[in-house]
């Protein structure tokens, strides 16, 4: 695009300059132009994915910039989902709503967000993270001031199901895949730091909303996390590029060796080949099946291990510790998911996880005493932090540098389904049985099917698809040779 | 590579289970409430909208 744009600008220029010469002399010069200007296009997409040179100490800090940016935003615009239990009492004595009305709302937020997944990845892709994100954070800053006038249930479900999970996918979907492009190596600790953002994000958010709700109520609340948060993202998304070569640099851990991306807004037509290329694999559908797994495995045990520690006859308090108990073992392996699964192998240490996602909950079924349900929360934290943060690896070995927007999107579709319908399905089977440990059996078998599922995916060590830096280089190639 | 409709038959299993167990479940926990709130009133109790859909969807309830 900025090479057609220099390329036309230019010689109109000459033929402007020199309109008085004679046409033969004119269309000679217009061609002689034309290389020129392609050679200069040529060698400012060679310098532009040069590896980076020493002397640029604060580019080299820029992924690590942009890691940070991408988990402050998870945190910021996850929080209200994440923190909805402290509304819950609020709303329920102003407006007289059920739990049951507020969980919809809920349900009906995670499952708009994963519906609009797909759609937000493609955007992503083809737009940029950062032109999503400035749309998503409009509609997010909107529906969060109309939050704070909201009267009716309806207008909850409208604004906070619908609105804020459009605006939560178009915000976060893009922003993974975006991320992704900034490293060649060590995306690992990359993902590990972006996942954890998901862990301790409520851990010190949700205090800070505690505060405000008692002092100015929840209809100010909403009001400053509106402006509070909008000003944060859009301030964070000035400063985020949406490739390396945004700012001239390669992704980092390039080597002299690599091939150097070309790293320009992916043009539509390759966009839609190597989308075309990714869904015949069967790793682009099974690995959104084993997030779905995954996700209808944990979201059980986290929407109903209160009232079911409670069954079992634990106070609310001990049943509250063992949640947060839980919770805190999960913040330490969604930073080590992605590190394992990169340095260990893949299919190993991602099913081990579900292994131990799976297997402790089974036991819980049946266990009686409380220092055995204790250790099953701790073991279940393990594999419930690490079930997410192996995914963006898997991707980048089986699709390489790849758009990842379409199948990140698709991932998370499956994930948030699966968190709707396993946080439903423990409250239905309760009213049918009058017991959790059904709930129990199937949130188990999901997480082992998932881990068998996983065992079964394709080999990992080569690429699915064709190298993506080998086609963009050989089109833009293409693309000048035709323009000459 | 097994497909059917040009998907995987691994990624179809999943759906074609959660899709029925879905339905079902709602079936049964419709009946459930159904059930409970008859024996808990000596009169006719009222059945919601979304418990008759969804024992109209179930085939099983």
């Amino acid at each position: 695009m900025l090479g057609k744009k220099l390329h036309y600008g230019y010689v109109h220029c000459i033929s402007s300059d020199i309109s008085n010469f004679r046409y033969s002399y004119l269309w000679s010069s217009i061609v002689s132009q034309k290389i020129i200007i392609n050679k200069i296009w040529i060698s400012f997409n060679t310098n532009m994915v040069q590896p980076l040179l020493p002397n640029q100490p604060l580019k080299s800090f820029y992924p690590w910039l942009i890691v940070g940016i991408v988990a402050m935003m998870q945190i910021l615009v996850s929080t209200r989902v994440l923190s909805i239990g402290v509304f819950i009492e609020p709303w329920e004595t102003q407006f007289g709503w059920s739990k049951n009305d507020i969980s919809l709302g809920y349900a009906i937020s995670l499952l708009t967000a994963a519906l609009a997944s797909p759609f937000s990845g493609y955007i992503g892709d083809r737009f940029g993270a950062k032109i999503s994100g400035f749309v998503g954070i409009l509609i997010f800053f909107v529906a969060m001031i109309l939050m704070s006038f909201i009267t009716e249930l309806w207008h909850f479900w409208l604004i906070f199901g619908i609105f804020l999970g459009i605006a939560q996918a178009i915000i976060l979907v893009p922003l993974v895949p975006a991320a992704m492009t900034w490293f060649r190596r060590k995306l690992d600790v990359a993902m590990g730091i972006v996942f954890l953002s998901w862990g301790i994000g409520p851990a010190f958010i949700t205090p800070l909303l505690v505060v405000s709700l008692n002092n100015f109520g929840w209809r100010v609340t909403f009001f400053l996390l509106a402006i509070v948060s909008t000003l944060i993202m859009g301030s964070l998304l000035i400063l985020f590029k949406n490739r390396p070569s945004d700012i001239n640099m390669d992704a980092y851990g390039t080597l002299p060796g690599d091939l150097p991306i070309v790293g320009m807004r992916p043009p539509a037509i390759l966009l839609k080949e190597f989308n075309h290329h990714m869904r015949k694999t069967r790793a682009y559908w099974n690995l959104s099946s084993i997030h779905f797994l995954g996700c209808v495995g944990h979201s059980m045990i986290i929407v109903w291990i209160i009232p079911f520690a409670m069954d079992r006859g634990f106070t609310l308090m001990e049943a509250s510790f063992i949640y947060t108990l839980m919770s805190t073992v999960s913040i330490v392996t969604r930073f080590l998911a992605p590190i394992l699964c990169d340095r260990y192998g893949m299919r190993g240490s991602l099913s081990t996880f579900f292994i131990l996602q799976g297997f402790p909950v089974l036991v819980l079924a049946y266990t009686q005493t409380s220092s055995m349900f204790i250790l099953m929360a701790i073991i279940f934290g393990i594999g419930w932090g690490g079930e997410s943060g192996g995914f963006p690896i898997f991707n980048r070995k089986y699709f390489g540098q790849a758009p990842m927007g379409s199948p990140h999107g698709v991932q998370l579709l499956g994930a948030g389904v699966g968190m709707a319908l396993g946080g439903w399905m423990g409250g239905a089977i309760y009213d049918i049985f009058d017991s959790y440990s059904w709930a129990l059996i199937l949130s188990g078998v999901a997480s082992l099917g998932g881990a068998f599922s996983i065992m079964i995916l394709e080999n990992p060590s080569k690429l699915l698809i064709p190298d993506w830096i080998q086609r963009e280089k050989n089109y833009n190639e293409l693309n000048v040779i035709k323009e000459l | 590579m097994i497909k059917s409709l040009g998907i995987p038959i691994q990624f179809t299993i999943v759906f074609v289970l959660a899709v029925s167990l879905f339905v079902y479940l709602l079936g049964a926990s419709a009946n459930a409430r159904i059930e409970k709130r008859q024996l808990n009133s000596t009169i006719t109790s009222e059945v919601y909208a979304w418990e008759e859909a969804s024992l109209w969807i179930c085939p099983l309830h």
